[in-house]
């Protein structure tokens, strides 16, 4: 199948215009799959850190999600081990007329606030709830040690 | 040519025509609008794409409200709008970045001001420069937008005469036409359609202040029937014969010729009479059937109903696709005479042909799907395309399926090569493992489990799925090792678990290797605790 031209545009607007703090290119070979890197909000225990994630345009973009997932090793409520992120309009809550661009505003807006009682990954999400300075101590010093580069 | 376009290339100093371009965009495909249609919750889509989102959900994608697609309805004067945008976008983008450019260069000669051609330059400048911003003011107010710059220049105006009145024209395009269709007692080109002719003619006086002009001949009853809201199209079967808006033209001021049975204007009728066919010459300035004019505005153009296809058989499925081809045909004409007015040939062209009806059913859904989205959707556009042209992109469609299918099923090939060649090598490990965990338990524990009984199927490459054959050969391998380590069988448990639920692939995998690791690491202890007890003996 041949690209859609939305794709394309929104390429292009992502290499000319990128949002603050997010950077997305697209693989030469395989234009459909980003190489995406996210700065951690300020004021949150991210900050700091470098987060690389991947980003994949199923066939059916936009009348489906595009799949996002964390390479780097974060701690955080709604992002599992595996780096597959919680997140509703990745899901069910998808609409056509969300593009890269919100998609990936939205994770970086989950970066600023975590969301425990909407688990993914249930130990961090308990250790969030119970002590949530804790948690914020350790996803710091995670973000320290996996995502400063 | 640009054919990607988008609202950023707009200069920063012309930002209402960003903010236009913008706005006339889907948000789906993020195109300028194709055949605009407003759902309940007045967003605006392309009726092809939001047709193609509510096949799958159904709600706005917007705003999420609830709708579906017997809530659509065709937003003739936006559509109308994006239309001329489209026209005239690319020449207008031109001038204005000309006009960008210009402004630079002036600016540079204006602080150098040591050239006597840049002082030249500039005198032309302000020449256009009163030409022009008037125009520029009109469209940018179109735009919603309130602070215009008052530098804005477009030079090169009389170049762009025609493109920058459309632009303009079509903006209060309704209000206009509807005081023509009025005014107008009859005309001389007969009700052809909205021509490009009449639009510059009442064009060049466009600026808005200039007082209604009665003059321009356009044609009345195409008017009407062009403004003619058609959103009944089809969604609502008979609609009761409402009061016609009194803005538009009433539809019965055109009377059948009872001569020539031509649509004439009533109080023309008279004369038409006296004039044409009394005397046996046709009249040329109307040459349309009554029949036809009235059937433009009916809800002739009926919409392809959906399927339901799961209770349809392939049969059953494949008539309907012969049947599709024999109704654009029939549509062709009706659609034909409401906008491309016949290029004759349509109708004879498809007369015959039906959509290809080869495939299995899944195809045949699919290309039935595809067909009454497309259809639909020409249907909702003021400029439909001609029919060939949706069998062209039928055509398309099939080529592009056909692609796709063998793509598909060369990556799942290969996708289950891999597979199969990774869960073998992954099971001949492990049965190695196994053996070796099972030498190091007789050595450790003196008994020598019957590895005999469990035979470890791991000589023979797999053919089936791998999720499917891993769990039993998984649990089998490890038996022996559940005698050395309980969180091993534990993992095994719950690793055979995760394998019977295949979505949960990548769980998996991962436990998988933790159970890899742990038999190592149980492994290197024995391994140990033997080389510590070898000595003595």
């Amino acid at each position: 199948m041949a690209l859609p031209k939305r794709i394309i545009k929104e390429t292009e607007r992502l290499m000319a215009d990128p949002a603050p703090g997010i950077s997305a290119t697209a693989h030469e070979d395989n234009l459909r799959y980003f190489d995406v890197i996210i700065a951690g909000p300020t004021q949150s225990p991210f900050e700091g850190g470098v987060f690389k994630l991947e980003l994949f345009l199923p066939e059916e973009y936009p009348m489906s999600p595009p799949k996002v997932r964390f390479l780097t090793k974060i701690y955080h409520p709604n992002i599992d081990k595996l780096g597959r992120i919680c997140l509703d309009i990745l899901k069910d809550k998808w609409s056509p007329a969300l593009q890269i661009r919100t998609v990936l505003l939205s994770v970086q807006a989950l970066l600023s606030s975590p969301n425990p009682d909407d688990p993914l990954a249930n130990d961090v999400a308990q250790h969030w709830k119970e002590n949530e300075n804790a948690a914020i101590q350790t996803a710091q010093e995670w973000t320290r040690k996996y995502a400063t580069a | 040519m640009n054919d990607i376009s988008d609202p950023s290339d707009w200069p920063a100093e012309y930002a209402p025509l960003k903010d236009i371009d913008s706005h006339l965009r889907c948000p789906i495909c993020k195109e300028l609008l194709r055949a605009a249609v407003m759902l309940q919750c007045h967003h605006n889509f392309c009726s092809e794409c939001i047709r193609r989102h509510l096949d799958k959900e159904s709600t706005c994608p917007a705003c999420r409200v609830a709708t579906s697609t017997s809530q659509m309805r065709r937003n003739v004067a936006l559509d109308e709008i994006a239309n001329s945008f489209k026209d005239c976008r690319e020449s207008l983008l031109l001038t204005v970045k000309d006009a960008v450019q210009r402004k630079y260069s002036k600016q540079k000669a204006a602080t150098r001001a040591d050239s006597v051609e840049a002082d030249d330059h500039y005198s032309r400048q302000q020449k256009r420069r009163r030409t022009s911003t008037r125009i520029v003011r009109a469209s940018s107010n179109q735009g919603g937008s309130q602070d215009v710059n008052e530098d804005y220049d477009i030079p090169q105006l009389k170049q762009d005469d025609d493109e920058d009145e459309d632009f303009v024209m079509h903006s209060q395009g309704s209000a206009a036409a509807v005081q023509k269709g009025k005014n107008v007692p009859r005309s001389t080109s007969g009700p052809v359609l909205r021509s490009r002719a009449s639009r510059s003619q009442s064009g060049s006086t466009s600026s808005q202040d200039s007082p209604p002009v009665p003059a321009p001949v356009e044609p009345s009853p195409s008017t009407a029937s062009a403004q003619q809201p058609p959103s009944d199209l089809g969604t609502a079967p008979t609609p009761p014969t409402q009061p016609q808006p009194p803005s538009v033209q009433p539809k019965h001021s055109l009377v059948p010729c009872p001569v020539c049975s031509m649509a004439i204007p009533e109080p023309y009728s008279n004369t038409h009479l006296d004039k044409y066919c009394l005397a046996g010459t046709k009249d040329p300035a109307y040459s349309i059937p009554y029949d036809m004019i009235m059937e433009q505005t009916a809800p002739v153009i009926a919409l392809i109903p959906k399927l339901t296809y799961s209770v349809l058989n392939d049969k059953q499925l494949r008539k309907k696709l012969q049947v599709c081809g024999l109704r654009a045909s029939d549509h062709g004409v009706k659609l034909g005479s409401r906008i491309v007015r016949l290029t004759a040939s349509i109708s004879c062209a498809f007369q015959e042909l039906g959509l290809p009806s080869h495939g299995d059913k899944q195809q045949m859904m699919k290309r039935h799907a595809e067909y009454v989205t497309i259809f639909n959707a020409n249907c909702d556009a003021s400029r439909p395309r001609p029919v060939s042209e949706l069998m062209k992109a039928m055509d398309a469609w099939e080529r592009a399926y056909e692609l796709d299918i063998t793509a598909k099923e060369e990556a799942k090939q290969a996708q289950r090569r891999v597979q199969d060649q990774e869960q073998w090598r992954r099971k001949q490990e492990m049965a190695q493992q196994a053996k070796e965990a099972a030498l190091s338990a007789t050595l450790h524990t003196g008994v020598m489990p019957s590895t005999e009984n469990s035979p470890i199927p791991s000589n023979t490459p797999p053919t089936s799925h791998p999720s499917s054959q891993s769990a039993p050969s998984s649990s089998s391998t490890f038996v022996p090792a559940q005698a050395n380590n309980n969180d091993v069988a534990v993992a095994v448990a719950s690793a055979t678990a995760f394998a019977h639920a295949a979505k949960y692939a990548d769980e998996y995998a991962e436990l998988m290797a933790d159970v890899r690791r742990r038999l190592d690491e149980d492994k290197a202890k024995t391994a140990t605790e033997n080389s510590k007890k070898s000595p003595v003996p």
